[in-house]
């Protein structure tokens, strides 16, 4: 009966585990609903960051960024992992007049222990710029999550 | 002698019977736990088309809709509409979200530009956050697609899309 007891309080244990692992702390979502304007050329921070803690062993997380925007010239959009230089890889906008519209452009990112995850809290931020010539880009509704890998 | 071999083969056999039923029951508890997290097919809709939506300029309903179980303490839901080209040219639209009735609104990106060029399809992804204080309450909520054309009367038509969502726990 003690052992059969025991079974299900680890049982117990392990629900409570596994809910608290699908739980999404506030600082790993943003939201933004206000236009914002960034200008220069690539690379720096377009001042949007969200957090995640990381286990003792290190896995890969999941970032997606959604957006409307609308720029001046072709750019690069990447992303900084704790303050390590941007990302990019081949993450190209395009121009996209001011004509009271916006483009839309969505990119996911999965980024592997390697590329500088820490064990703990880890900083994830947006970052890049406008190509040969710099300008600006304009940011409307947007959003930023991630997720660690399962 | 023999007797007390046999005794402690039977008492070392129960503890072994003991063990392995509670093993089962934890076994079969993480099952159940892991099926409670897998997607239900009421959080994701897949419509296959073209599906044409016409009507006024921003925002009304698309009458497609998903719902979502939020538990006691109200969680913030990920959505992702992804839909895989609109085949109408020169036409700006607006996509968005009704949550549980409430008004249209954006809970992220939702511009499709007009297109230049008619018959061209371009796949877009857009991903909505919507949080606790955007109206989700305890219990099952439903999000509807919703939106509308930027500036005045017209039609879009997706060839096809899916709407999904997933609980933060």
């Amino acid at each position: 009966m003690k052992t059969f007891v025991i079974g299900i309080a680890l049982a117990c244990v392990a629900m409570g585990i596994a809910t608290n692992a699908y739980a999404v702390p506030p600082n790993e979502v943003l939201r933004i609903e206000t236009n914002q304007t960034f200008t220069g050329a690539c690379c720096s921070s377009l001042g949007e960051t969200v957090t995640i803690t990381e286990p003792k062993m290190v896995v890969p997380v999941t970032v997606t960024f959604s957006t409307d925007y609308r720029a001046s010239g072709n750019g690069l959009i990447g992303i900084s992992v704790n303050g390590h230089p941007c990302a990019t890889e081949q993450n190209f906008f395009t121009f996209a007049p001011a004509d009271g519209t916006f483009r839309s452009l969505n990119y996911e990112w999965v980024v592997a222990p390697a590329d500088g995850l820490v064990r703990g809290n880890n900083t994830i931020a947006v970052c890049g710029g406008l190509g040969f010539g710099g300008g600006s880009i304009t940011f409307g509704f947007n959003t930023l999550a991630v997720r660690i890998s399962k | 002698m023999s007797n007390y071999y046999k005794e402690c083969k039977v008492s070392r056999l129960t503890i072994v019977r003991k063990h392995a039923i509670s093993l089962a029951v934890l076994g079969l508890v993480i099952g159940i736990a892991s099926s409670a997290l897998a997607i239900p097919p009421e959080q994701v809709l897949h419509v296959d088309g073209p599906i044409a939506i016409a009507g006024d300029p921003c925002c009304f309903s698309f009458n497609e809709t998903i719902s979502m179980t939020e538990p006691a303490k109200p969680v913030a839901i990920v959505v992702t509409f992804e839909e895989s080209g609109e085949s109408d040219g020169a036409v700006a639209y607006l996509v968005g979200l009704i949550v549980n009735n409430r008004a249209c609104k954006f809970f992220g990106s939702g511009f499709i530009p007009g297109i230049i060029e008619t018959d061209t399809f371009q796949p877009r992804t857009f991903q909505w956050i919507v949080f606790p204080d955007d109206g989700l309450r305890k219990g099952r909520n439903t999000l509807t697609l919703c939106g509308g054309s930027a500036f005045f009367p017209a039609t879009v038509t997706f060839r096809s899309f899916t709407l999904g969502a997933r609980l933060s726990n």
